[in-house]
């Protein structure tokens, strides 16, 4: 469990943390509008700026944040492959062995770089400061008027909300079914390939086998309960905008409109 | 002595948000042909503990030695697997890590890992079903279409099937009936007789009186007792500083006390208490 660092909530309860969930997913957004502004660099640079002052102010830790991005390098290292061979504009930079590579070929793959650690890097702030629970109602209450057209809202937030509260009860069961597979002689990291997928399927069929039983489980629990997704609810959090969380919105907007500013001109 | 555990540590994500201290230097020995109960609340860290047992955690702090094995901390996982076949260990709900499409085929996987050829296995398997009373017409069932104590005495088989020296059992009566927990339980007894040394996690202090030979009490990441059950049971009042169920024999011999009945207060059978009241023996 301790592994997996990405949409993990950490606890630091900092001014980030008791900030509204749905200021701070609107927040979000307007952060990710930013990141995707062809702002160049400077653009960029405010926004890094602007990020890691925010991972700062969550009191996270830096590696924490670190771990997160890991999944994403080896993507990110076949892109610059991909944009090596198939960007052929601008100046030649290097010449590997009669291979060309274009500047544009390295700025394309920067941006999308800078742009993919910043969208991780705002992404992350979010999940990590916000209870899962949070977040979920902040969802709920923002595609409220939505309602209108038909979207069920509430349904969507529950699914979400159980779906995010059984990621830790799946990595945990996961965990021990590896381990009571492990003690039948099982070896995840070695084998042949033939092993390896008898493995795996070690692995797989036993956590579909609980998942099932536990989706039914909870449905009837559910129903036992007499929960209806069309009933009118009420809840015992009320969710409540304070100034704090006008003023996260009003620097968020001056972020947005600063990059939307430079975007327009340069 | 078979396994001997020296000022063992661990912890859980250390360095993070989430640490968390399970075994905190514990020094405990087991030994060889011995039932040994371990008991302790939910997170006194028994789980953990037995998990170092065939290395499925590594130590964080201090080491422990399994049949000659020495486990130090952060040691490769790679030169520990033959621990594996050793020390048998099934899991609380062991149902949950059958995934063949035939019982025999569930059974077999376990020697095949470790290298046994498919005819032995097959062989292998057989014994072992048998040996948890499931005869031949469970073979070539799906281990999901059975009931919730075939399914625990299949997984337990699978376990057996590995033919481990010691054989560790976290909590393997809870969800059953009285009566599978007892046919269960005699099935451990009757390894133990044959040989194998039991380590069991348990919650029941009946069991404990019942089957096992020594004691090994956790609270909280600490040994609060080792030793002959004997010695738990009559010198000691730990299971009721920490809040146990009594054992009725246990019981009865308060009541038997209270009433001013002689009978011979070091026993923990049954049937030699009867006798002994009815000589009205005073011991």
């Amino acid at each position: 469990m301790s592994n997996i660092a990405l949409g993990r909530y950490i606890p630091t309860n900092s001014w980030i943390h008791r900030l509204d969930p749905r200021m701070k997913i609107i927040n979000m957004l307007f952060l990710m509008v930013a990141v995707f502004l062809p702002a160049r660099f400077y653009g960029y640079g405010i926004l890094s700026v602007v990020a890691v002052s925010l991972v700062l102010v969550s009191k996270l830790k830096f590696g924490f944040i670190l771990k997160s991005l890991k999944p994403v390098l080896l993507m990110l290292i076949f892109l610059l492959v991909i944009n090596i061979f198939v960007i052929r504009t601008g100046y030649v930079v290097i010449n590997i062995f009669g291979l060309l590579v274009f500047s544009d070929a390295l700025f394309q793959t920067a941006y999308i770089v800078i742009r993919l650690l910043l969208m991780i890097m705002i992404t992350t702030l979010l999940t990590a400061t916000t209870k899962p629970l949070d977040l979920t109602l902040g969802i709920e209450d923002l595609l409220a008027p939505f309602k209108r057209f038909k979207v069920p809202a509430h349904e969507i937030a529950m699914m979400i909300s159980i779906a995010l509260r059984f990621i830790p009860t799946l990595i945990e069961e996961s965990q021990r079914i590896m381990k009571a597979q492990a003690s039948r002689g099982v070896d995840l990291t070695e084998g042949k390939i033939n092993e390896k997928i008898v493995a795996i399927l070690s692995l797989i069929v036993p956590l579909f086998v609980s998942s099932f039983q536990r989706a039914e489980e909870l449905a009837d629990a559910m129903e036992a309960r007499g929960y209806s997704p069309t009933a009118k609810r009420t809840r015992y959090k009320q969710l409540q905008v304070t100034l704090k969380d006008w003023v996260s919105l009003f620097l968020v907007s001056c972020v947005l409109i600063a990059i939307g500013t430079l975007a327009w001109f340069v | 002595m078979i396994i001997q555990v020296d000022k063992l540590s661990y912890e859980y994500s250390p360095n993070s948000v989430f640490a968390y201290h399970a075994l905190r230097e514990v020094t405990t020995s087991i030994q060889e042909g011995s039932f040994t109960a371990i008991i302790g609340a939910t997170g006194s860290g028994k789980s953990t503990l037995v998990q170092h047992f065939n290395a499925l955690v590594t130590p964080t702090g201090g080491s422990l030695t399994v049949d000659g094995k020495h486990i130090v901390a952060n040691q490769k996982v790679k030169e520990l697997k033959p621990l594996r076949k050793k020390v048998g260990l099934v899991f609380q709900f062991p149902e949950y890590q059958l995934f063949e499409e035939t019982i025999l085929k569930d059974v077999m996987f376990g020697p095949l890992n470790f290298g046994v050829s498919i005819d032995d296995a097959r062989s292998i398997a057989q014994e072992s079903l048998i040996r948890v009373g499931l005869d031949s017409s469970f073979y070539e069932r799906s281990p999901l279409e059975l009931s919730g104590g075939q399914k625990r005495r299949v997984a337990i088989a699978g376990i057996l099937a590995l033919s481990p020296k010691i054989l560790v059992l976290d909590e393997p009566t809870a969800g059953l009936d009285p009566e599978g927990s007892a046919s269960m339980m005699s099935l451990f007894q009757n390894l133990n007789a044959s040989g194998t040394t039991i380590i069991m996690i348990t919650h029941d202090l009946n069991h404990v009186l019942n089957y096992a030979t020594d004691v090994v009490m956790l609270d909280q990441g600490h040994v609060v007792f080792e030793g002959h059950k004997e010695t738990f049971f009559n010198e000691t009042d730990l299971h009721e500083d920490y809040g146990l169920v009594k054992p009725p024999l246990l019981a009865l011999r308060a009541l038997l006390k209270e009433a001013k009945i002689s009978f011979d207060a070091h026993t923990l059978d049954v049937n030699k208490l009867a006798q002994s009241i009815k000589e009205g023996k005073h011991v």
